[in-house]
């Protein structure tokens, strides 16, 4: 069903897009056709650098206890049985350790050695796929995605981005720097919708305006402009398109409270569960591209600097529920194997470890060699070297593990290391974009994937 | 000039070698001596500082970072050196009039469709000291200016080219029409201001204006439709014309002036002892002033009393906490529990207090690298103003418009501030119905008509 409106919207769309040509208009080079196994891409961004070995990746556990020394500590959690037999993961993962049959485990994500460590700029490098800084505006992924596939259904914006908010303070130009479409132009950005418990009100009225005053006012515009001799074809489109879409019956996705309370209260961690949750709904009325964040805020969430093991216990809890749910539903409804359902981070964590092994980089956070307080016991540091990644849907092995670390400190990758170009050309091959998919602006080629190099990881695919 | 290509090999695109890069990259780096690398490629090549064009460069005095940044000055504004006038006549042109002489403002060594043009503009603007003021006005009372605008984009000069209104002309021009001007107040004095001298909003992010992170010479000016959605339905623009029209219509009281302002406090407490006699209430107003967490940031009222009396023990509706907070490892038992962003109200009229005394302070054990802390305390003896914490000193940038609620003085004068213009018959009986209903002006239908005003092509667009 979707076709037949989508061609109405590229229609709809192209003047607005040729009203902006401006002549530095990037210019699609397509790539080797690949027959696309996904439609839809759900990017599950656990950001401030998911600790591998408290989740997906669990080492020899020490527990806790005053004076142990942390070059002994690589798990502060035990390890659990998954449904999968080769397959264990960390204590609190229980929900996701059943689906572990649905997908794949991938642990030997290497991301770049970007010299001095910065989440911003390793999320950039990550959601672009280029290191900063970039002397081209580099897009998101989000925004690739949206430029070279368009939206699936018309109603919806094709790159959608739940749940970070940028306005943050000190880092908050690093992550302005790749919410953003660069140079393909900012038809393609974000939607940003900060925070999933206010979607609903981002894409309806106002309460203070009220829905009848809103149509109302929209109506009386049009006959406004229409009095006027001067008009301007590219700005008319570009305001049906927003008033479509808020009135739209796929714009209803967006309010969670449509949701049935039993649903709902399996996502409900807070959130990024309700996050989840917009997420499967958004894909259930045709979204293409969705992330999904943690959110980063320094000294946050993922990013645990000190208390460690309590704090990943508490994000561990955060995710457990709603990822497994996100799986199950989309099962259920028959979407999941035609959505790409990626968990990710910027990086991975060690105690000792800052940075890649046997690289000298500036440590971040005072670990002391012996413990004293509880507050101590935890992977503190930031580990460019190994973090592990989650797929499902779109075409991916099911109850698949690949790639391997060490078991003992530095933990290093020692089987099918996958960098983020990579992994990368794996999440476009599932769409059917070719990875030297090049688009030319300033007359360069820009690559999907870094100089067009990115080789999809065929073993995940079943 | 454009270097990007340059900065990582010899250019495609233009003549510059990746060493002529390095080299100007010379005249401002730590170092002095720079060994170039291609792409990701160290080349084992060096070189040390100069300018673009050596025959106009100034050479450094000395190895020195100040010497050598100084002899970048030099070389870039020397008389010499035709392309500084140049470049930024073009640019000016560009800006007002849509296109440049050298139609791309990044690649300068081009040829100019009028170069009898551009070289007059610069030699007149040199002859004028390079004041800005004096070339803008000269461009803008000239007659290719005041020419009808044009919109296809042929080689040769038929008048302006339409163009978008930038962000910041936007979000200004919504400010003249409205008198409802953004307000610095994060400092001592709180001031209005133009958008340029604020953080860009969503709503402004969302018209163009870039981000920091990036260099653009020039903007993008598409209509978006996720532009239109932060245009139609976002908070930033709901918020400043429902202001707006409550300023226009008289209805927007004016803020009233706080008793105490402790300013920024990270940590510790800030005492205060304010005469409060007279008042009828007394709010507590405790700001986010940079908090990494403000949820989990513990600030609190300290020893607060009113005439010795403690506040903790007046009625309010609102419920604070009470509790103990340690502020500089003072502990300070029954204080009132201050979350960032909590408004709290004690309705103490006819109670005859002359004094409130106490202090304002930040909780020992939030002060953590994942909270930071960082509060303003305020106190008011009316409800506050949160747009305007501070006494506004000083002018708006443009007359603020008097207050009317007669619907053809509205009207015609928003048609004149938005349109340059007034309204055609047909125009007038839209916007009336849009600004009267039941026989009335309402604040809603005023709100409305300045949306359609600015919503309008012939606003957003330069003619």
């Amino acid at each position: 069903m979707f076709s037949n409106s989508r061609r109405h919207f590229m229609r709809a769309s192209a003047g607005a897009t040729l009203a902006a040509l401006t002549g530095s208009e990037a210019r699609l080079i397509a790539g080797s056709k690949i027959e696309p196994r996904a439609d839809s891409v759900i990017l599950l961004w656990m950001a401030g650098g998911m600790a591998q070995t408290e989740t997906f990746d669990p080492k020899g556990y020490t527990p806790y206890q005053t004076g142990l020394a942390s070059d002994k500590v690589l798990s502060t959690f035990p390890s659990i049985d998954t449904v999968v037999d080769n397959i264990k993961i960390s204590q609190g993962l229980e929900n996701v350790a059943k689906i572990m049959d649905r997908g794949t485990l991938l642990r030997s994500h290497r991301v770049g050695d970007l010299g001095f460590i910065l989440h911003s700029r390793h999320q950039y490098h990550w959601h672009t796929g280029y290191a900063p800084p970039q002397s081209v505006a580099a897009p998101h992924m989000g925004a690739v995605i949206s430029r070279t596939l368009g939206p699936r259904n018309p109603d919806l914006p094709a790159f959608i981005d739940v749940g970070q908010n940028i306005e943050i303070g000190g880092e908050s130009d690093g992550l302005k720097a790749f919410h953003t479409a660069g140079f393909l132009g900012s038809e393609h950005g974000p939607f940003f919708i900060t925070d999933p418990r206010d979607a609903a009100s981002s894409t309806r009225p106002s309460e203070y305006v009220g829905a009848t005053r809103f149509a109302t006012r929209y109506q009386l515009y049009k006959e406004l402009v229409e009095a006027s001799a001067f008009q301007q074809e590219s700005l008319r489109r570009s305001v049906d398109n927003a008033h479509r879409l808020l009135n739209s019956q796929a714009a209803k996705a967006f309010d969670l409270s449509l949701e049935p309370q039993k649903s709902f209260d399996k996502y409900n961690t807070g959130r990024f569960g309700q996050g989840c949750l917009l997420a499967r709904r958004l894909v259930e009325q045709g979204a293409r591209f969705v992330e999904v964040t943690s959110e980063y805020i320094p000294f946050r969430y993922w990013d645990t600097h000190e208390n460690g093991h309590t704090r990943a216990a508490g994000m561990k809890q955060s995710i457990d529920m709603p990822v497994s749910q996100l799986i199950r539903d989309l099962e259920e409804r028959g979407l999941l194997d035609r959505t790409l359902v990626i968990l990710a981070s910027e990086f991975g964590r060690d105690m000792i470890c800052e940075g890649k092994p046997g690289q000298e980089v500036k440590n971040q956070v005072d670990q002391p060699p012996v413990m004293t307080e509880p507050k101590h016991y935890g992977m503190h540091r930031h580990f460019t070297e190994a973090g592990s990644v989650l797929l499902f849907g779109g075409g991916i092995r099911r109850g698949f593990l690949y790639g391997k670390t060490a078991d003992e400190r530095p933990c290093r990758i020692i089987e099918n290391p996958v960098t983020i170009e990579d992994l990368h050309a794996t999440t476009y091959h599932a769409l059917g974009i070719a990875p030297d998919t090049k688009y030319e602006i300033e007359k360069r080629p820009f690559y999907v994937t870094k100089d067009g190099k990115g080789r999809a990881v065929m073993p995940l695919f079943a | 000039m454009n270097l990007k290509c340059a900065s990582c090999h010899d250019s495609f695109i233009n003549k510059y070698k990746l060493k002529q890069s390095y080299a100007l990259a010379a005249m401002f780096a730590e170092t002095s001596d720079l060994e170039l690398v291609r792409c990701d490629a160290k080349t084992g090549k060096h070189t040390g500082p100069e300018f673009l064009f050596p025959e106009v460069g100034v050479k450094p005095l000395s190895d020195s970072l100040a010497d050598r940044r100084k002899a970048a000055a030099l070389s870039f504004t020397n008389p010499e050196n035709g392309r500084f006038s140049r470049t930024l006549a073009n640019r000016y042109w560009q800006r007002l009039l849509g296109r440049g002489i050298v139609v791309n403002v990044d690649e300068m060594d081009a040829q100019p469709w009028n170069a009898d043009l551009l070289d007059w503009l610069a030699s007149d603007f040199e002859q004028h000291n390079y004041d800005l003021k004096y070339l803008i006005k000269l461009i803008m009372t000239s007659r290719s200016y005041a020419l009808p605008a044009v919109l296809e984009r042929g080689e040769t000069f038929r008048g302006p080219k339409v163009r978008r209104l930038t962000a910041e002309q936007f979000a200004d021009s919504l400010s003249e029409m409205t008198g409802e001007w953004r307000v610095s107040q994060s400092g001592e004095k709180a001031s209005y201001a133009r958008e340029w001298e604020l953080k860009s909003t969503p709503l402004t992010r969302a018209m163009g204006r870039p981000i920091r992170d990036q260099v653009f010479t020039t903007r993008e000016d598409a209509a978006t439709t996720l532009q239109a959605l932060e245009l139609v339905n976002g908070d930033t623009l709901a918020i400043i014309l429902k202001r707006g029209a409550a300023r226009m219509l008289g209805e927007l009281p004016d803020a009233p002036q706080n008793l105490f302002d402790s300013k920024r406090v990270g940590k510790g407490a800030v005492p205060l002892d304010i005469d409060i006699s007279g008042a009828k209430q007394l709010w507590l107003y405790a700001d986010d002033a940079g908090c990494y967490d403000p949820s989990r940031t513990v600030a609190g009222w300290l020893d607060l009393k009113v005439d010795g009396r403690p506040v903790a023990e007046l009625a309010t509706i609102a419920k604070p906490s009470i509790g103990a907070i340690t502020a500089d490892k003072v502990k300070h038992e029954g204080s009132i529990i201050a979350p960032v962003g909590s408004l709290i109200l004690y309705p103490i009229e006819g109670l005859g207090f002359k004094r409130l005394t106490g202090a304002a302070g930040i909780e020992d054990s939030a002060r953590t690298s994942d909270i930071n802390p960082n509060v303003r305390f305020f106190v008011f003896t009316e409800k506050p103003d949160l747009e305007r914490l501070l006494r506004v000193s000083g002018d708006a940038p443009t007359a603020l418009p008097a207050p009317s609620r007669d619907p053809k003085v509205l009207i015609d004068r928003l048609f004149w501030e938005a349109l340059s213009r007034r309204p055609n018959p047909r125009e007038a009986a839209v916007a009336t119905k849009l600004l009267v209903k039941d026989g009335k002006v309402t604040q809603g239908g005023l709100e409305d008509l300045i949306w359609s005003l600015i919503m309008h092509p012939e606003f957003q667009y330069v003619q």
